[in-house]
């Protein structure tokens, strides 16, 4: 018999499919608009990896939620929320980058106009600009303990 | 049967949408090819310039089953 | 703050001017009252050019000036905010020229803070302009210079950093050959004017741009609801698919369906093996991904590669249909894998595919005549359909060996030095080649390319289904659409937005002004920008008689075939226009801008136009026009409306 727990939450994150994405960036502009209020590239949690002339691809990457980034920050100023994102506690931050390296994907970004990192909040707003499908919002549910 | 019509930018005009903005709805008798409904429905087929249904290109001489949606696309102002 | 300066409304803040031949390098805030005067992009160029340009410069000399401009709304969330104007007195065409691209490297010359790039004088030895936020320095380029451009691109990003957008020129612009183009993100150019051959005179091999700024707008949260909006209603728009799955190539099978696509240099509008070279050919063959420009998400870039028995397998974004058409059709090629390779050859080597097209397919029609010989070839043909022959063609013309030096000129001077009847079909107005559209049987389409300023260029003003809509015999009428439609394209030249997202999705030009006011809180209304639009075309139109120095009806012309050559085959055969209706567009075209009968502008309108300072200037050459005896129209250009039956 199936035991039934209290609590069951949502675990939501991007997924890429990296055959469809064309380049346009529309993701990494309105992550920055949304986050500091300016088109900026280079303020955006998310990247799109150029592989040309040859194959003549784009990647998308982004935050797998690996876990990676708390596990080598000194000052505890990352932590897991309930969807499965990875917040930054900005007052806590201190910018020395050591997850940096850290993150297989290497969608962690420091920027010289902010004093701490920049890791993907799952606000999805990328993927409902996404045209191309190439990324979107996936959710699964995870039963959490009693 | 019933087939509807897309269409956007110069055509959109010459098709007169009537289900919503880009789309026209069509009654059609019996089985007719896209020229021959676009005829019935006095719309120029001098300004298509490609034809999609269900993601394929096809073209003037495909006749459409019930219920498909045909995508007429004009020629861009210069590309 | 870049620089000290801010960036505000629509702008990154600092304009660099360098000075190649010295080395000097000064930033100053971007002039805020040019911007709006003249609306940054192609408005600031002309304005800029025409001030500071001596008439008698040498448009490969140290007086050019070679102007980058990203406009204000460039790299802003605005859909297709992606473009780059490029300017300086075009070596095609001895006028004003412009030329723009799309690609990633306007919004990122405003990430680093900088609007607009003016540079004069000639680099002693070959630089490229490095900038990196902050940090504008002239490197040494000597280990770059002859690269081709797509050669060129990969192996400064190896060295600079992955995320830096590169612009270059291959060994055409290198050599001065007179249709260079500059190429970007793979497989974006600036094709016409000449733009390539300007840099290469002043030894620039490229442009490499990183930039870490944000552009701040006049109200973010309303351009973000107006553009979010737009971006959910085209989403569904039913020209969006299909535009993302073919790109512009879509329509190559309709120009020949309706007889206007270019065949054998011009000499038919029908060909009969277009299935070969068709944007479905294209996809089906060739396509590796669909590419995108900077916040546009019609994709309609095709990377594809090329695969010829014989040749390497190469690597490239199109061909798009101008290319298609030019170096497809009009030199008789059948497999989109020979047009493909052609595409990447002239991009690599840095040349306009479209005047190369035009160029090639001139000097093949030559050989076909017999009036250039293997003999002039270096031993090999040049036959309709050989990417062989082309290819060693090309070559001689970016190395200006033999008879290549005088093709690498364009048609018009190669028509000058061969003689002998050529010039009838030079198919060129004002040095520049023409687009991928035959306009014997499509009036307004010829008078589109007559009276464009840059030569016989399709960008201003386009008009084959107004042609259609209004009857292909007839020219009467077609002079305030072709007008209307020169005022309203060049703003998206200006504004550094791409005219075929804009122009193609059933978004009216006051939703434009809107996403503009948004960004620049200029609060202009259409009227205004259309008004503006047409200033510039004035200033134009003055500069370039005051540095070709006859009237403007003089250069108004299309080549002899335009009204001789009656088209022989294809739907329409025997169809041409007379010489007279040609007069009778041209009269009309004048009258409808406020200009005499010699095609100047008159004093009237150019008063109107607050235009007084030019009007001074070409009347002390003898070239204003005459007083109008029935006044200015009081409306220059109307929106056309397509029929509905």
């Amino acid at each position: 018999m199936q035991q039934v727990f209290k609590n069951v939450t949502e675990i939501k994150r991007i997924k890429v499919i990296s055959g469809k994405c064309s380049g346009c960036r529309l993701c990494m502009q309105i992550c920055a608009i949304s986050h500091y209020g300016e088109t900026n590239p280079k303020k955006a949690s998310l990247k799109i990896e150029a592989h040309f002339p040859q194959p003549g691809v784009y990647k998308p990457k982004v935050c797998t939620q690996c876990g990676k980034c708390i596990e080598v920050c000194p000052e505890g100023a990352i932590y897991r929320r309930d969807d499965g994102a990875y917040i930054v506690l900005v007052e806590k931050c201190t910018n020395c980058g050591e997850c940096i390296p850290a993150c297989k994907p290497g969608v962690i970004f420091q920027h010289r106009g902010l004093e701490h990192v920049i890791i993907c909040d799952n606000c999805f707003k990328c993927t409902e600009l996404c045209n191309t499908g190439a990324i979107t919002m996936v959710t699964r549910p995870v039963k959490v303990g009693k | 049967m019933i087939v509807y019509f897309r269409a956007g930018g110069q055509l959109r005009a010459r098709l007169k949408p009537d289900v919503d903005h880009y789309t026209r709805k069509v009654e059609v008798d019996g089985e007719k090819t896209i020229a021959e409904i676009l005829k019935d429905i006095s719309v120029d087929s001098a300004y298509v310039a490609l034809i999609h249904v269900d993601g394929k290109m096809t073209d003037l001489s495909f006749k459409p089953s019930n219920g498909q949606t045909i995508t007429l696309q004009p020629p861009v102002s210069g590309g | 703050m870049a620089n000290g300066f801010t960036s505000s409304r629509g702008l990154a803040g600092t304009t660099l001017r360098i000075n190649l031949t010295t080395g000097e390098i000064k930033r100053y805030p971007t002039d805020e009252k040019l911007m709006r005067e003249w609306f940054g992009g192609r408005g600031a160029i002309a304005k800029i050019l025409y001030d500071e340009v001596p008439r008698d410069a040498d448009p490969l000399g140290p007086e050019n000036l070679f102007i980058m401009s990203a406009g204000v709304m460039s790299g802003c969330f605005i859909p297709s905010g992606a473009k780059i104007e490029f300017g300086s007195v075009s070596p095609l065409t001895n006028g004003h020229g412009d030329s723009n691209m799309g690609g990633h490297l306007g919004p990122t010359l405003k990430f680093a803070g900088y609007d607009m790039v003016i540079m004069s004088g000639i680099s002693p030895k070959p630089i490229y302009l490095f900038i990196d936020d902050d940090t504008v320095e002239l490197r040494d380029a000597s280990k770059y210079w002859g690269m081709g451009s797509l050669a060129c691109e990969p192996a400064m990003k190896k060295d600079l950093g992955e995320d830096f957008e590169i612009a270059t020129i291959g060994p055409a612009g290198e050599n001065g050959i007179r249709f260079s183009c500059i190429t970007h993100d793979f497989g974006r150019q600036a094709g016409r004017t000449g733009q390539g051959a300007v840099m290469g005179s002043k030894k620039l091999k490229a442009i490499a741009v990183r930039g870490t700024r944000g552009i701040n707008v006049y109200n973010l949260n309303k351009l973000t609801e107006q553009v979010t909006a737009i971006i959910k209603r085209t989403q569904t728009h039913p020209n969006m698919a299909p535009w993302q799955k073919y790109g512009t190539a879509f329509f190559i099978e309709w120009s020949n369906d309706n007889a206007v696509i270019p065949t054998r240099n011009f000499q038919t509008t029908y060909y009969e093996d277009i299935k070969g070279i068709s944007g479905e050919a294209l996809v089906d063959r060739c396509l590796i991904t669909h590419k995108a420009c900077f916040g546009c998400w019609m994709n309609c870039g095709k990377y594809t590669k090329a695969v010829l028995p014989g040749k390497q397998t190469v690597y490239l974004e199109g061909p798009e249909y101008e290319t298609g058409a030019l170096c497809g059709s009009n030199l008789g090629m059948t497999d989109i894998n020979q047009v493909a390779y052609l595409n990447w050859l002239m991009d690599n080597v840095g040349m306009d595919t479209m005047s190369g097209g035009g160029v090639v397919a001139f000097a093949m029609e030559c050989f076909q005549r017999g009036l250039i010989t293997t003999d002039d070839l270096e031993g090999h043909t040049l036959n309709w359909g050989s990417v062989e022959d082309t290819e060693h063609f090309v070559d001689m013309m970016v190395h200006r060996r033999g008879i290549g030096e005088y093709f690498s000129g364009g048609t018009k001077r190669a028509a000058e030095k061969i003689g002998r009847g050529s010039e009838k079909f030079a198919m060129q107005v004002k040095g520049q080649e023409m687009s991928g559209y035959d306009g014997r049987y499509a009036p307004g389409m010829l008078l589109s390319y007559m009276t464009c300023d840059i030569g016989a260029h399709h960008n201003r003003s386009w008009t084959i289904t107004v042609d259609m809509a209004e009857g292909r015999d007839k020219v009467e009428g077609r002079a305030k659409v072709v007008v209307y439609l020169q005022h309203v394209r060049p703003l998206f030249d200006c504004w550094c937005i791409c005219r075929l997202f804009w122009g193609e999705l059933d978004i009216e030009p006051e939703e434009i002004v809107e996403s503009l006011n948004h960004i620049t809180g200029w609060n202009i209304d259409a009227a205004e920008a259309f008004k503006t639009s047409e200033k510039i075309w004035n200033l134009v139109r003055c500069h370039y008689l005051e540095r070709n120095k006859a009237n403007g009806r003089t250069f108004d012309y299309p080549p002899a075939r335009s009204w001789e050559d009656k088209i022989p085959t294809g739907p329409s055969a025997g169809k041409g226009l007379t010489k007279e209706q040609i007069e009778t567009m041209l009269d009309e075209y004048y009258a409808c801008r406020g200009w005499d009968s010699d095609g100047n502008p008159s004093r009237e309108v150019l008063h109107d136009l607050k235009l007084d300072f030019a009007a001074d200037n070409i009347e002390k050459i003898g070239l204003l026009g005459k007083p109008l005896p029935n006044g200015i129209p009081a409306v220059r250009g109307e929106r056309y409306k397509p029929k509905a039956f």
